[in-house]
């Protein structure tokens, strides 16, 4: 048969991915009960798991059962008293300001802190109550800069609609 | 290059002749596009270029629809891959086995070992060349990639990093959000 192009390649609607790479996608599971119902041909060694989740059952293999184990803990690791809080915080309609809460508890003097952000940043810095508030948007920058002079620093970058990115923090 | 989506910082419609400068720039590189370039740039909508905020400064696309159709770096420009998926024969096509798959969808560089293996295939090559990136057992592309090395020098000395990893599912550009 001859190939007409442009090729029509199938993407999975809940990863986005071609199917065939969901299973290097972000959640495999969420994707199998779509592949099993639409196009069950692109993994011919899972035939047997589709026909039973076409018939109503929830897929269950060893994959998943790790992933919502990790979760929880890492859930746990982050409520800990001691963590530096970067947020984006909005000032009218275009502008944004930094503001990195928290430092306090490491016995950082904010201070000095804000003074050495404003040269290294070259943006103005303040101290506000507990906090230092930069302007601009610099959260990215903050948090690479911080994790760099405070390596045990437990860091939490926080946006609209909650935590999204923490790393850091020696473990306990 | 890029690991999330980025704001866009602006947007413009490009003139007709920087679209004819785009199309001919395709075709130099591609031509076998010829046939179904038309399609890409249908005449009732407006080629728009988008760059992004810093520090992404050097980064630009171009999409037309809701597609992007390419994505310009510095001197360099290389086709988004859901075009890449549609017109696969526009790239040269280098195939890594399966164990690399999982690491070039993180972003990482492609290894020269993961080309030379039972599971992989080379064309010849220059160095800085732009190539898709297939993978072992599969039909579609997964990244598009520049060689760091020539395909000889790859053959011959098979260690390190041979393709620079530019766009690869699930990135940012893949990802990207498109105002509309």
């Amino acid at each position: 048969m001859e190939t007409i192009y442009p090729l029509q390649v199938t993407y999975c609607p809940i990863c986005t991915l071609p199917v065939e790479y969901c299973e290097y996608g972000p959640d495999f599971n969420a994707c199998k009960k779509w592949i099993a119902n639409n196009c069950p041909e692109a993994y011919p060694e899972l035939a047997e798991e589709f026909e039973k989740i076409k018939l109503g059952e929830e897929p269950a293999p060893i994959e998943e059962a790790k992933a919502p184990v990790q979760a929880p803990t890492k859930k746990v690791k982050f409520e800990g008293p001691k963590q530096v809080k970067i947020a984006l915080l909005k000032r009218g309609a275009t502008k944004n300001i930094t503001a990195i809460s928290g430092l306090k508890d490491f016995g950082i003097d904010l201070k000095a802190e804000a003074k050495n952000i404003r040269k290294k940043f070259a943006c103005g810095c303040s101290v506000v109550d507990d906090s230092i508030e930069l302007q601009g948007n610099s959260v990215n920058q903050v948090y690479d800069h911080l994790s760099e002079i405070y390596p045990d620093m437990k860091l939490v970058i926080e946006e609209e609609g909650g935590k999204k990115k923490v790393n850091k923090g020696s473990k306990k | 290059m890029l690991k999330k989506p980025e704001e866009i910082r602006t947007t413009s419609q490009l003139r007709s002749s920087n679209v004819r400068g785009l199309k001919s720039a395709m075709l130099e590189g591609h031509p076998e596009m010829e046939p179904y370039i038309d399609l890409l740039f249908p005449k009732q909508h407006s080629v728009i270029e988008a760059k992004l905020k810093a520090p992404h400064n050097n980064l630009s696309f171009t999409y037309v629809e809701k597609t992007i159709i390419s994505i310009h770096c510095e001197d360099i420009m290389f086709p988004h891959l859901k075009l890449l998926h549609k017109f696969p024969f526009m790239l040269k096509k280098m195939q890594v086995d399966k164990g690399a798959i999982r690491f070039v969808i993180g972003g990482a560089n492609v290894m020269a070992p993961g080309l030379v293996s039972a599971g992989g295939a080379i064309e010849e090559a220059k160095q800085g060349e732009i190539v898709a990136i297939m993978a072992e057992g599969k039909t579609h592309a997964l990244a598009i990639g520049r060689m760091m090395k020539s395909t000889e020098e790859i053959r011959s000395n098979p260690t390190g990093a041979a393709i620079e990893n530019l766009h690869y599912l699930n990135d940012g550009f893949w990802k990207m959000e498109l105002p509309s």
